[in-house]
């Protein structure tokens, strides 16, 4: 046991250490001198008032998707319709928010809530086709990725198109929906803070709840969980729900809190790079948010990385595939290493 | 096992400090004119839009020895860090490249009073108190009046067809234009329209060409940047007499004798001029409007075309194109205007 723990402990520094030799490995085939390339990425990152708002600004992107995933992951499900279930919740949020007339505070609310209910939602698609039809949720989560993609850009093209709008989408939210800015002249929003709480209430729940308890069960010895008259497929979609909700949660803050608008682009993958910050993050809400600072100096930091050494932005999303590969193959082999020692007892 | 799993990370640092000292510095070099460049969604490669305006950059590389950067937009939320990063940089230039970066743009331009921006495309109306911002438009609808006119020339059906990208007034210039243009050739000729509804969906763009096809038209005009590559796929495997016209860079050589010609919009012209008044220490500002007249947009020299199309019909295209230049016909730009348009008799 002891050990193990402190297996956890040392994989997400392991993960970090590797991400920067990697890294330094990627800039020299570039042709840069990693002491370049690694202070052009400080410098753009953390290197002044606007460059730590959108440093800030990718955490707070990145952390909603990660903690939804990182839910799933330890009841033992693998979310990886993040991307899709933020994109619903963004969409419900944003069409909302462009059509409606409330008093802005609770208007902000709603948009919140909608949020919630469009991820939940979309999360709830997958438990129930997990719990019902023992559909493999890694596909059928992946899958209603494209399904929410296709969906969102017909209902905006076809519904909900702003009057203004250039490209596909909603209108914009007024001035007073908008969700406070966190620092002032940067585009950072209090939506980070709802994200941090969210990582809080989730350590809570793990640590503290019997719900927590039986989610952890479930994913860690569903085998045990079930004989213990655990109901193991109301834990498949109420897990799936939440991370989905998290999420969704996550796309409504982007839209109330920088965009101003719901547009069918407005995720580069979050859902999908924060499969990899769940894992570095070990899956522990706290844990989590640091890892998501971590990928947020690396996605703001690279753009200057870029600009200023020439080094490739890719890069780091090349390194962040190579993270979620070696990380999933670390988990695997210790699931296997410990059926094998739970076998031979 | 530990202790050479230790060694073999430590061999490893080494090596990358010594491969780093023998690296030579690869950033801008002090007082070197500096341009940037952020492309829309399509991204470099799109053989479009984003393209040409990289060549107009490439082109200030080795003639003003500017160094270049361009930071791509995977989706519209990078559009805002990408302008910020360039912003935080210092760059003397900073190109927005395409209509959709509009309302990004004059964010970051309000918050950076003294950093010079371009937008290729921009709204003027949306930067009109932005005095760090030049805005430059093209008038498509010269170019897209040739293309229809060259369309209804060469349809055997009579019967033709346009994909714009997005429904937005920008691709209005096109479809109006080019609706126009043929009507000055030949009034019986049948225009359908479609939209992708995205500048970057080339499946999209492809299924939707195979409609038009379908349905009649034998010459498709497609406006829709990157998504313009599914029309070439789509005339690719149709008969002999079935034409695409390319749009914004020279899409002639994607499928030689299959793309009838290109509506180039000379991109690259105005992100060099725009770069070499930099240098010069004049900046520009305002509004520039570039167009036939301008030499920044036309049609491309048909040269996997000319014998399909013949001397007649290009004698009666240099025509059309010199009624442009002098202002006998002006191509309509909105779809109003071209219901309004009458066709010019020409000798």
């Amino acid at each position: 046991m002891r050990r193990r723990s402190l297996g956890n402990a040392a994989a997400p520094l392991a993960a970090v250490i590797i991400i920067i030799v990697l890294m330094s490995i990627a800039m020299l085939v570039a042709g840069t001198s990693p002491l370049d390339g690694f202070s052009a990425l400080i410098a753009g990152s953390l290197g002044g008032r606007s460059q730590i708002g959108e440093t800030l600004v990718a955490t707070s992107a990145l952390l909603f998707p990660s903690l939804g995933i990182a839910l799933a992951f330890r009841a033992g499900l693998f979310n990886i319709g993040a991307e899709g279930q933020l994109l619903v919740g963004a969409l419900l949020a944003g069409a909302f928010g462009g059509s409606v007339t409330l008093p802005p505070f609770l208007a902000i609310i709603i948009m919140l809530a909608l949020g919630a209910i469009g991820g939940g939602l979309w999360g709830a698609i997958a438990g129930w086709m997990k719990a019902k039809l023992r559909a493999n949720e890694i596909i059928s989560t992946l899958m209603l990725n494209f399904v929410a993609q296709y969906v969102t850009l017909w209902l905006v093209t076809q519904w909900l198109m702003g009057p203004a709008a250039i490209g596909a989408e909603t209108a914009w939210l007024p001035n007073t929906y908008w969700l406070p800015t966190l620092i002032p002249h940067t585009r950072l929003s209090i939506g980070i803070l709802i994200a941090i709480a969210i990582a809080v209430l989730l350590q809570f729940l793990f640590t503290r709840t019997v719900l927590g308890y039986e989610l952890r069960a479930a994913g860690e010895a569903p085998e045990a969980a079930r004989r213990n008259g655990i109901n193991l497929p109301r834990l498949t979609w109420l897990s799936l729900t939440l991370s989905g909700a998290i999420a969704g949660i996550g796309g409504a803050t982007i839209v109330a809190g920088e965009l101003h608008r719901f547009n069918t682009q407005l995720s580069p993958g979050y859902g999908y790079v924060a499969i990899a910050v769940a894992l570095v993050g070990d899956l522990d809400p706290l844990k989590v948010c640091v890892a998501s600072f971590f990928f947020g100096i690396l996605e703001a930091g690279g753009l200057a990385m870029q600009a200023s050494a020439q080094v490739p932005k890719d890069t780091i999303h090349v390194i962040e595939g190579i993270i979620i590969l070696v990380l999933a193959a670390r988990r695997y082999v210790a699931q296997r290493s410990e059926r094998v020692e739970a076998g031979s007892l | 096992m530990k202790d050479r799993l230790r060694a073999a990370f430590a061999a490893a640092a080494v090596a990358i400090v010594l491969a780093a000292c023998s690296v030579h510095h690869r950033g801008p070099h002090p007082g070197q004119l500096k341009l940037g460049m952020v492309t829309d969604v399509g991204g470099l490669g799109d053989h479009s839009f984003n393209d040409s305006a990289y060549r107009g950059l490439l082109e200030s590389q080795s003639q003003l020895g500017a160094y270049i950067q361009v930071l791509q937009s995977r989706s519209a939320a990078d559009y805002q860090p990408n302008l910020t990063a360039l912003t935080n940089l210092h760059f003397d230039m900073i190109y927005a490249v395409g209509v959709l970066m509009s309302r990004d743009l004059s964010e970051v331009a309000q918050a950076n009073p003294t950093q010079h921006y371009a937008i290729i495309d921009g709204d003027p109306t949306a930067f009109a108190g932005d005095s760090n911002v030049v805005v430059v438009t093209f008038k498509e609808q010269d170019g897209s009046f040739l293309a229809g006119a060259l369309a209804a020339m060469m349809s055997t059906t009579h019967h033709i067809a346009f994909l714009g990208g997005e429904d937005l007034p920008l691709i209005e210039k096109f479809e109006a234009g080019y609706a126009a243009g043929a009507r000055e050739v030949d009034p019986s000729t049948k225009v359908d329209v479609k939209y992708v509804g995205s500048f970057d969906d080339v499946a999209a763009g492809e299924e939707l060409t195979q409609l038009l096809f379908d349905g009649g038209a034998d010459i498709v005009y497609s406006a829709a940047g990157k998504a313009t590559l599914g029309s070439i796929d789509a005339v690719r495997t149709r008969p002999a007499g079935t034409y695409v016209i390319g749009v914004d860079s020279d899409m002639d050589g994607l499928l030689p004798g299959k793309v009838l010609t290109s509506m180039v919009k000379k991109v690259y012209v105005a992100v060099f001029d725009i770069a070499k008044a930099i240098k010069d220490g004049r900046p520009l500002s305002g509004h520039i409007v570039l167009g036939l007249q301008q030499h920044a947009i036309g049609l491309t020299d048909f040269r996997y075309t000319r014998d399909q199309i013949g001397p007649q019909r290009l004698a009666r295209l240099a025509l059309i194109e010199r009624a442009i230049e002098e202002g006998r016909i002006v191509p309509p730009y909105t779809l109003a205007g071209e219901a309004a348009f009458k066709p010019v008799p020409l000798p």
